[in-house]
């Protein structure tokens, strides 16, 4: 499964591409860290499932994944940040992200059964 | 890995890996000397044995989260704990305990004669994925 992440954060986006290297059934297919670029750069690329944070410059995780779901439904969109679920900001659970995954528990374990779950 | 086995190819590195203990022995000496004059390598049998014991390091580093490499980079990088949670946006505590799984997923225990901290860093920069 190839991995797209959007974060602002050139630390997490390098830390994720490290852990996804580790792992066989995923591949880092490219990162950026704006909610704009990824639009842009996912309308035609071959990614199947996006780790977007919630809290970027500008538009942010949400009304990009309300975007980049509208025009690929076939991506899974998986909303990233650090907010407790009752925080999480209004149009999470409505943007067409397919899970919201807190920060602190994202792991290799988590991202394979979220993938054997998907499948 | 292959780089090294490239290289070894064009030019081959005369080099034994014998315990002085073993040098005792002349036959096993003699035995040795003819492989590495000619451009090979001889590793001792308990020199091997420890090689293949060693846990392996991307193996144990897989086992990290992306939050938890995150951490160990800035570890890397110096930071103390407290710039550390500064500057990931985390509380002391926080980082205190991602520092303690690191710890644990690679196997680093608090018997150890090593410092976890450095050993755990000297992982990370042994890591091609993550240095």
């Amino acid at each position: 499964m190839r991995v797209w992440v959007v974060d602002d954060r050139a630390s997490f986006r390098r830390a994720t591409a490290a852990t996804l290297a580790a792992m066989d059934e995923f591949v880092m297919a490219g990162e950026c860290e704006t909610g704009e670029s990824a639009i842009e750069l996912l309308r035609d690329g071959d990614a199947g499932i996006v780790l977007m944070d919630i809290h970027m410059p500008g538009m942010g995780g949400i009304e990009a994944a309300r975007r980049i779901r509208a025009a690929r439904s076939d991506l899974i969109v998986l909303l990233m940040s650090t907010y407790d679920v009752e925080d999480l900001p209004a149009g999470a659970a409505d943007c067409g992200a397919a899970a919201y995954l807190h920060k602190e528990h994202l792991s290799p374990d988590l991202l394979t059964r979220l993938w054997q779950a998907a499948d | 890995m292959r780089g090294r086995r490239r290289r070894t190819a064009c030019r081959p590195l005369r080099r034994g890996y014998l315990l002085k203990e073993r040098v005792s022995h002349f036959y096993e000496l003699s035995e040795a000397v003819h492989p590495v004059a000619t451009g090979g390598t001889v590793l001792d049998p308990l020199v091997v044995e420890a090689l293949l014991a060693q846990p392996r390091t991307a193996a144990t580093l897989s086992r990290l989260t992306p939050r938890e490499r995150e951490v160990l980079g800035e570890l890397a990088t110096g930071f103390s704990n407290r710039t550390v949670a500064q500057r990931l946006v985390l509380s002391q505590r926080a980082v205190e305990k991602h520092i303690n799984s690191i710890f644990a997923k690679l196997g680093l225990t608090i018997d150890d004669s090593v410092d976890r901290r450095v050993k755990a860093v000297l992982m990370f920069l042994d890591d091609p994925a993550s240095a």
